[in-house]
């Protein structure tokens, strides 16, 4: 029998407030004031099979494109996924990441001996190694030169922490006491959403919160056909550019075609311009992202955030092009520069389908980062960061850092 | 705009008081005060509950809740003395201060800042409620730049 709407509701309601919850755990507990004050991380739920299921706390450009870690860990570990275990990833290209700084912690939500979800924090790191301190390496080429690349990884197993990796993660990073603190704020965080996802199940039984999981996404879908559907059927298309791929000046540029007929849409990169040099290419993960921020602000904030709104929706990202670069291409930059123009392309086709909610820039944001020695040789990094300017703030849910602080 | 005071307060509606069974003492007693309603209820230590809606007098809030204790008083047939002298926590609430901000009706404020700060507020930290909504207007600040007073240079720690 299908669940009533207003359970629906209320599930997809009680699972934003589990993501709402674990990021308040982590704002609390996490040492960096990158996470602190700045906030700059995601935590969301996915379904058993990686769906994004709630993602109504965090940077939404951490999230669109959540599903494609969880679903590179089920790939790896497939049926070796056990309650007290606990996943890291990082890799954009190997394991479903947005770019090398965002590492992923995924703990799995069993219930009844059933695995039902994931709870998943994605947060941005003060230091990977790599090139230069902060994760953005101007000068990379390729991703080797970011920082420490991690395929999915058991971080914990059957609760009890990895030392042996731990300790390798802490050896590749220039602040290994955040890290250190960072990663264990993690862990807590996805740990309370364990615990509130198994009590909601628990209130619904476990087949019913399966049930229901389902039920939330397929609300979802029809949300967005109803949405895709209000559009008048065309095709519109929309680019913006970048201005150099970091060695040298000239339009790096991004094509969008957006084809409506009727409740579908079909989101088509074609002609978009090759993979760059530089690090200003854009994920996949991190280009479902970014259109998914384009539709869901554009068209009603009020969407469910999960990602049965994505079926109504086809993505053509031509492999080797700025929006779908091949191995090794840099990619750090991504999630700012490139997001940025990813959403003014689709923001400029959205605004021939509907002008009347046709909207100003997205804000490009940008931000120093400052690194070191202290006295004692301990280097530095800190993170100032900037929520961005212009009419519509780029990374919205998080705060500058206060500069008294 | 105000949290409460939404509803409409027609005449026949200033004063209601609904017991549903004579309450045992000692008894709790909260007070809500609201734009336009006051409310109060009681629970005895029986678990009765006792209820008053009564009109709200925005110009001595204070004055609002005592004659809602008289309505409630009324309503179990005692005095306003016997009432208080039944209860053993007395909780008071109020929106008054909410409604203040949200309907701007305060007074001018200012703000004292450490130099070089003074946009600091306006500026904000770009934090926006919903970070999937990025239409709705900040609100108003309410101690404008031009009203903020430097008053300490930040020194280096």
């Amino acid at each position: 029998m299908a669940i009533d709407p207003i359970t629906l509701t209320l599930v997809q309601n009680r699972l934003d407030h589990v993501c709402h919850q674990m990021s308040r755990v982590m704002v609390r507990t996490a040492r960096s004031p990158l996470f602190s004050q700045a906030k700059d991380f995601s935590c969301f739920v996915t379904d058993a099979a990686g769906s994004v299921m709630a993602q109504a706390d965090g940077v939404p450009m951490h999230t669109g494109g959540g599903g494609f870690a969880v679903r590179a860990i089920l790939a790896t570990f497939g049926n070796d996924i056990a309650e007290g275990d606990v996943f890291l990833l990082n890799d954009p290209h190997a394991a479903g990441g947005n770019h090398l700084p965002d590492w992923l912690i995924a703990r799995p939500v069993f219930v009844d001996g059933l695995l039902v979800a994931f709870c998943n924090n994605r947060g941005h790191q003060s230091d990977i190694g790599g090139g230069v301190a902060g994760g953005f390496n101007a000068n990379a080429t390729e991703i080797y030169q970011e920082g420490i690349r991690l395929p999915p990884l058991r971080l914990v197993c059957r609760d009890a922490v990895r030392e042996d990796l731990w300790q390798l993660l802490l050896l590749n990073s220039r602040t290994p006491n955040l890290l250190d603190g960072d990663l264990r704020a993690m862990l807590g965080s996805t740990k309370v959403g364990v615990q509130q996802v198994q009590s909601l199940a628990a209130e619904l039984t476990a087949a019913t919160a399966i049930e229901a999981f389902a039920g939330i996404l397929d609300v979802g879908e029809r949300r967005m056909r109803a949405e895709i559907a209000a559009l008048p059927d065309g095709t519109y298309v929309g680019d913006d550019k970048t201005d150099s791929d970091c060695f040298v000046a000239g339009d790096h540029v991004i094509r969008v075609a957006l084809t409506v007929a009727g409740e579908r849409m079909r989101v088509d990169f074609t002609g978009t311009d090759p993979q760059m040099r530089g690090f200003k290419n854009s994920s996949l993960a991190n280009t479902y992202s970014a259109v998914y921020v384009a539709l869901a602000t554009f068209l009603s904030p009020d969407l469910p955030g999960n990602e049965g709104t994505f079926r109504a929706v086809e993505i053509v990202a031509p492999a080797g092009s700025l929006v779908n670069p091949r191995p090794p291409a840099p990619v750090a930059m991504s999630t700012l520069c490139i997001a940025s123009e990813i959403i003014h392309a689709m923001w400029k086709a959205l605004a021939q389908a509907d002008p009347k909610r046709s909207c100003a820039g997205y804000g490009k944001i940008n931000y120093p980062i400052t690194s070191g020695r202290d006295a004692d040789g301990t280097p530095f990094v800190l993170y100032h960061w900037s929520a961005g300017i212009g009419a519509a703030r780029s990374m919205a849910a998080t705060g500058s850092t206060p500069m008294e602080g | 705009m105000a949290l409460t005071g939404l509803e409409d307060a027609s005449p026949a509606a200033t004063e209601t008081a609904v017991v549903a069974r004579h309450p045992l003492a000692p008894w709790r007693i909260g007070v809500d005060v609201g734009g336009t309603f006051t409310d109060v209820a009681l629970i005895g230590r029986d678990g009765a509950i006792v209820t008053v809606k009564s009109l709200s007098v925005p110009k001595d809030p204070a004055a609002g809740v005592m004659q809602a204790l008289d309505c409630m008083a009324g309503a179990l047939g005692i005095a306003r003395r016997a009432l208080l002298k039944g209860c053993e926590l007395f909780v008071h609430g109020s929106t008054v201060a909410t409604n203040t901000i949200l309907e701007h009706t305060g007074a001018t404020v200012g703000l004292l800042v450490t130099e070089g700060f003074r946009d600091s507020v306006e500026i904000r930290r770009g934090v926006r409620a919903n970070p999937w909504d990025h239409r709705p207007p900040y609100p108003p600040v309410r101690a404008t730049a031009w009203r903020s007073m430097p008053t300490a240079t930040m020194q280096s720690t």
